[in-house]
Formats: C-alpha cells, structure tokens, sequence
C-alpha cells in the first residue's frame, strides 16, 4: 500500500469517526470535501446531491457563490457539465479541457467565466444503484484525473453514500418514531395522566365535603330539604366539572389524525382544552388570562387535533415558567377577513435564538427525560401546518410567544 | 379549651371549598372566617383573635408557605398553621417549619382536619 493510499486510509476513519458520532450531515460533507482538496492538490470541490432529478447543494466552501447559486436546483441530464452528466448517466465523466469539451453545452461560456478550466464528477450510487449524488472537482489549470485521484474520489463517493444512507435511515426511523407516539396519543395521553389528579381532586375535596356536611346535619336534625336542595345543586355543578374533565379526555384520547374536517367554535375549542389544565395551573399559583373570546368564530378544523396541538402549548408553557417568580399564562386571539391568530404568551422571557431551530425537531427536549418526549413541538407544528396554518415563536415578544396561525374560510 | 368560641381563618382563592367547609366546622362549633387572598387574610389576623389558620397551599400569585413565613417575622403570636394542597406531588417537609401544625393533600375529609386540631381549640362538642 502506498504511503498515499495509507493517508487516505487515515482521512476516510476520521469522517467515519464523525458519522459514528452523530455529527451533523453539513459537518460531515464539508470534511469529506477538505479531505478530497487535501489530496487533490488545485482543486476545488464539491458534493451535490440528486433529489427529483436535480442538482442540490451538499457541501462546496471552496467555491464561489455565485457559481453554487446557479447549480443548486439545476436540471440534470447529458451535457449539463460534469456533474449533471455524471448524475444523469451514472458514469464518471471528466473534462480535462471546460473551453472544448461537449460536456458544458450552453454552461461553456458561464463556467469559463469562474476560472474554471477543468473538472471532473463521480457519481454516488445508492443502495439500489440509481445515482443519489455526486462528488466533483474543478480546477484553474489542466488536469486530468489519474489513479490515485480515483481512488481517492471512490473512497469519498463511499463515505458520501454512507453518510446518506445514515441520514435517511435516521430520517426514517424519526419518522416512524413520531408516527408511533401520534397515533397512539402517548405523547399527549401521559401529559395528561399527570393533569388529570390536579384537575380532578379540587371538585373532589367539595363533593367529600359536601357529603360530610350532609351527614353532619342530618345526624343533628337541623338539615332542611331547602338545604339539601341547594347542596344537590352545588354537588351536581361540581360533579359536571368532572364529568367535563372526562368527556374531554374520552374525545382527546381517541386518534383524530383521520377525522374530517368540520366547523367548530375557536371559543368552544380552547376552553374545553383549558378544562385539562385549569385546575393544574391553579393549583401551581399560575395564573391563567384568555382574552375575551368571538363566540361567533368558527374555524374549519379537526377540533381534537387542533385541541391537542393547544395542550401541548399550555403544558409547554407551564413547564417552562413553573419555576419563575412571576407565573403567568396568557391566550390572546385575533381575527380577520382571512386569518386568526392564537397566541400563547408565558411569563418566561423567550426561547434563545440557539435553541428556536432546535426545539421544533422532533425528540429535543429541554426537559429532562422522564418529563419531556421532545415530540410536543414538532407534533404541534405538524397539526398546524396540517390545518393550512403556520405556528411559529413570535420573536418580537418580550415574553414566550407561540403563535399559530389558521385560516378562517374553509380550506381548498 | 377555650371559653369563647373559637375562631379559624379559612384562606383560599376558591370560594366553593372555602365555603363548604365552613358549613362543617360551623356545626362542629367553630366559628369560621373566610378570606379570598392573603390581604383579606392579613387583615382578620389583626383585628381577630383568630386560633388558627386552614389554608390553601398555592393560590394564584401567593404562596402560602411564604406568607406564612411573612407573618412570622412581623409577629410572634400567630396561630398555628394548616395547609391543604392539590399537588399530588406535595413535599412534605417535615419536620414542619414551627407554627405548621399540619399539610393535608385534597380531597381531604373533615375528619383529617379534626385530627390535626389540638384539643385545646377544640369546642366542647367535638
């Protein structure tokens, strides 16, 4: 083995150290790419990925802008320069002279423009042999490619077949995942398990009492029937707020994912939402504001969904301030022609912009793990955007502010 | 035992449970004063002979343990101290801080409250 081959050897095991730590797909392509310029001395390169028969942008810092602009979304096919040829044909093609070679077609001039005198691309085949990217290189003098630089350039389509395959694997499995926990409510289902005894034991202690109180009475003759009326009266309204705290726990534990689309009262959709918390932040010293709301406002929605998507918010909101001196949670609506705006505002001072990406993937979580499923946001966002709305952290806020977004008139 | 009645100051922001239990300490002999906030409830402490305190653990913008501790530094003879909580996650200190006599988690009956009572502001009746 030569000394070269070795080195190569060497290279390709630290970006295979980085896959096997889970570093980022961007990191990963752009050591793969150093590491290709490390070999080949002059040249500048590139790795493109093929998605629905285009050129897409991996990783290129070498190369100037303008040029990447231009690439990333272009068509491929024969004669669309080194890489879209490569790509379209799945074979290595190399150009070692840009101003007379075919390969360029109409691009001749424009790449001529960069400096570029010639290049070369290799296509990376994916595990059922269609090409799923391409690895290529461009040089301002004229080179032509020999073994060691295929070697080299095999070497790293591997590691780039690798890295994908990974990424896609991943996104597979996130996927699946995510599917799992939705449809069987989990996620929402064990939020509320601890809910619900706040919710519940507040109306329990009054009907336990009432009940004593009853006896008590009784037991000294001094109960009237006018009394044991009105008590009947306070126990029944007490009883319904359990029984509404039920009702709403029977239709959020049931899969709405498949529900249809149906009218339903914003004012009706959040308060019964609220009925699964009310209690809990009451009980926390949270106080809780809702502005007043439309009662005439209906939107077109899946309202178990869309209910979820709230508790999630709440919960996200209540977890977040509970250990704040100031303890407050706040839902404002607004409407137009067009839109309406829910917007749950929270006492905590903002998400930081590091973590405003972050915490809408899914399985982050800030909370700890016995607590978090990191899955609230994500599913929120997936309900929204599958309402034809947008949800999104309004960034003006001096407070934490979700805000979602759905369209009042029916969908198309 | 006391000779004249025997006053408890009831504070919580829920008017429902407040009142019902007054209903039952009012027949068990006790005569009950409500407060809806701390402020209510400061203020029946200075003008009452009050002989002890339910309260409720968290409210909405007051926590009871800490107006609790408040009241502490200002006076050195506050009635005892018994707190009801929602949280089924309730700490419980223990031992309590002195003046705590008690933390009963909801739904609590009459009964455990009358547990914790001492006899000596007791009512004859119970």
């Amino acid at each position: 083995m030569s000394a070269k081959s070795l080195e190569l050897l060497y290279a390709s095991k630290k970006i295979l150290e980085l896959m096997a730590s889970n570093r980022p797909l961007e990191e990963i392509l752009h050591s793969l790419v150093r590491m290709i310029e490390a070999f080949s001395p002059g040249a500048q390169a590139a790795v493109y990925f093929i998605v629905d028969g285009k050129l897409r942008l991996g990783a290129a810092p070498s190369m100037p802008e303008e040029f990447l602009k231009v690439v990333d979304g272009c068509p491929i096919g024969d004669n669309h320069g080194v890489c879209g040829t490569a790509s379209f044909t799945g074979l290595r093609t190399i150009s070692t002279n840009v101003a007379k070679d075919e390969v360029w077609g109409a691009f001749t001039d424009w790449v001529l423009s960069f400096g570029i005198k010639s290049a070369w691309s290799n296509p990376v085949l994916g595990r059922d042999k269609k090409v799923i990217a391409t690895v290529s290189l461009y040089y301002r003098d004229y080179h032509e490619p020999g073994v060691l630089d295929f070697e080299m350039v095999e070497a790293a389509a591997k590691l780039m077949e690798i890295a994908v395959d990974r990424k896609n694997q991943e996104e597979l499995i996130d996927e699946q995942r995510i599917k799992l926990v939705t449809s069987s409510k989990l996620a929402a289902l064990g939020e509320m398990a601890a809910n619900l005894a706040h919710e519940i034991n507040n109306p329990l202690a009054i009907i336990q009492n009432y009940a004593t109180y009853i006896q008590l009475s009784h037991r000294r003759s001094r109960l009237t029937l006018d009394e044991a009326s009105k008590i009947a009266e306070e126990v029944e309204k007490t009883v319904n707020r359990i029984s509404g705290i039920m009702k709403g726990l029977k239709a959020i534990s049931r899969d709405g994912d498949n529900d249809p689309f149906q009218k339903a009262s914003l004012k009706c959709l959040i308060e019964e939402t609220l009925s699964f918390c009310r209690e809990r932040f009451h009980q926390h010293g949270v106080l809780l504001q809702v502005n007043q709301l439309n009662p005439s406002l209906n939107i077109n929605c899946r309202p178990i969904q869309l209910s979820q998507a709230l508790l999630n918010l709440l919960n996200n909101a209540f977890d977040a301030i509970i250990s704040l001196p100031e303890k407050w949670i706040r839902i404002e609506t607004k409407e137009d022609e067009d839109f309406c705006i829910i917007s749950i505002i929270d006492s905590g001072t903002g998400i930081p912009d590091s973590l405003r990406t972050k915490i809408m993937e899914p399985f982050y979580t800030t909370k700890g793990a016995a607590q978090g499923t990191g899955l609230g946001l994500s599913i929120t966002k997936k309900i929204i955007e599958s309402h034809y709305g947008s949800f999104k952290i309004d960034e003006e806020s001096s407070n934490t502010c979700f805000e979602i977004k759905l369209p009042v008139k029916e969908a198309v | 035992m006391k000779s004249r009645e025997i006053n408890i100051l009831i504070l919580d922001d829920e008017i429902e449970l407040m009142r019902v239990l007054c209903m039952n300490l009012d027949i068990m002999g006790f005569n009950c004063m409500l407060a809806n906030n701390t402020k209510e409830a400061k203020a029946y402490l200075e003008n009452y002979e009050i002989d002890l305190v339910i309260s409720d653990l968290i409210m909405p913008g007051a926590n009871g343990i800490n107006f609790f501790q408040s009241l502490k530094e200002t006076s050195n003879t506050l009635p005892p101290f018994i707190f009801y909580s929602g949280l089924s996650d309730l700490p419980l200190i223990k031992p309590y801080p002195e003046g705590i006599i008690g933390f009963i988690q909801k739904p609590f009956s009459l009964e455990d409250i009358l547990n914790i009572i001492p006899e000596d502001i007791k009512p004859l009746e119970v």
